[in-house]
């Protein structure tokens, strides 16, 4: 380890501070030389300001779709694929575009067009166990929450408090979007817990009512196609995007469930 | 472990977090079309090693096997890059040297803020590696010291020095650029 001297160790501190990586005690002992010592005051200016630079202007990288795809076809059930025709990069001919994998990914592109244009086509249950599993471990988690008193774990209406609280908590960056211009404010966050995977759930409220909005990766559809309906009582609105599953639950009126996903599904990126 | 398992535990615990891993192999290499190839070979990597994810942070397990072979790759086509891992105290003397006193005024701490993000990018890419690289995992990707220590294989207080180290080297550099 490397060692460091005294002022060494107060900048050391100072970044520490700085991330948020301090107890209460440690963070009260650098404010109070934050206040004692202007350099070191100078020092935290500069720190902060670089921060604030790097989040607001740096690009962000997202992965090149053939990578996405070359990625994507490992996990694809056909062994012999997974391992060797996993150059795309440079091997973009006509054998890829006839590959199964790449047929499947067309259909699951028609499919999910499909269902962008008609909106929520209600679908029979098909695979079965899992995908009724999941619905029901989604309502559980609402219902559960509504039990609880605090449907949520975070609260907030800021989704700048509420998208952060999930990090280290999920295994996925969730999509946390303001509607109260729609009529639906941001109530908090709470984590379930879908076909054995870590969900984040975003609350959000419709007058007297909460709609809990689940997601959790799905990256190969397991939890089934969109649906909508009733389970136990709670209107319920199901979709996938970009590999995520999601659940819109309420007991406020299927319509306002409706609405709800429509708004978010508008809002949202990537969802 | 089955295939079957096995495809789905990759699809669980590597694909959703490829943007993550593609921004730091970019980091990493400097470029985007290198970036593709580590991510590539990190995939399969971490699709033969899933078995030995055994819980914790996908993200953060994700990310170990990317920047593993992010270093297989710069030992392979840029050694050069990997000498400062050798000298790093002396990267870290040399940084402060040429930094002199502490500055108090708050217009500095404004050009900084004001700095636009292509010359950011520049700054930060001139970063010796094991200084980008800490940078990188707690301002991009926003680990906490804890998981930067294990993905790194160092011990903590490493961290924390690589990464005031950093900080100080890119404001030094941002405040050469502005005079």
């Amino acid at each position: 380890m490397t060692t460091v001297s005294g002022a060494g160790d107060a900048r050391l501190l100072l970044n520490a501070y700085v991330d948020g990586e301090l107890d209460a005690a440690a963070a009260l002992d650098v404010e109070r030389q934050l206040a004692a010592d202007p350099g070191l005051a100078g020092e935290h200016a500069r720190l902060v300001a670089l921060r604030q630079a790097i989040r607001e202007r740096l690009p962000r990288e997202t992965a090149p779709s053939r990578l996405r795809d070359a990625v994507l076809s490992i996990a694809r059930p056909e062994p012999s694929a997974a391992v060797t025709e996993f150059r795309p990069r440079r091997s973009r001919g006509i054998g890829m575009a006839l590959h199964p994998g790449w047929l499947a990914l067309a259909a699951v592109l028609l499919i999910g067009l499909a269902i962008g244009s008609l909106a929520y086509v209600l679908t029979p249950p098909s695979g079965g166990e899992a995908v009724s599993a999941a619905l029901d471990a989604a309502v559980a988690g609402h219902v559960r929450a509504l039990a609880a008193g605090t449907p949520f774990d975070v609260a907030s209406s800021d989704r700048h408090t509420v998208k952060p609280w999930f990090a280290g908590k999920v295994t996925f960056a969730p999509q946390v979007i303001d509607l109260a211009d729609e009529g639906f404010p941001l109530a908090g966050g709470r984590i379930d817990v879908v076909g054995g995977s870590i969900a984040a759930s975003l609350v959000y409220r419709r007058d007297k009512h909460l709609i809990s909005l689940t997601a959790v990766p799905d990256p190969s559809g397991a939890f089934g196609p969109a649906s909508r309906g009733t389970r136990d009582g709670f209107a319920f609105v199901h979709w996938s995007a970009k590999g995520i599953a999601y659940w819109a639950i309420s007991d406020a009126a299927p319509d306002e469930v409706d609405a709800f996903a429509s708004a978010f599904r508008g809002k949202a990126p990537d969802a | 472990m089955t295939n079957d398992d096995a495809r789905r535990r990759f699809a669980e615990v590597v694909v959703p977090h490829l943007d993550d891993a593609y921004a730091l192999a970019r980091w990493l290499a400097g470029n985007g079309a290198d970036a593709e190839d580590i991510v590539q070979d990190a995939a399969l990597r971490a699709y033969r090693g899933i078995s030995g994810y055994v819980g914790g942070t996908a993200r953060a397990w994700t990310l170990t096997v990317v920047r593993n072979c992010a270093y297989t790759w710069l030992a392979k086509n840029r050694p050069k890059a990997l000498v400062f891992t050798d000298n790093i105290e002396e990267a870290e003397r040399v940084g402060t040297a040429a930094l002199g006193p502490p500055e108090t005024a708050t217009p500095e701490a404004d050009m900084i803020a004001r700095q636009d993000g292509a010359r950011l990018t520049a700054a930060i890419g001139e970063l010796p590696v094991p200084f980008r690289e800490v940078l990188v995992l707690r301002e991009v990707q926003g680990l906490a010291y804890r998981e930067i220590a294990e993905l790194m294989n160092v011990p903590i207080g490493t961290v924390m020095s690589r990464l005031a180290r950093a900080r100080k080297l890119l404001i030094a550099a941002l405040r050469e650029d502005d005079s």
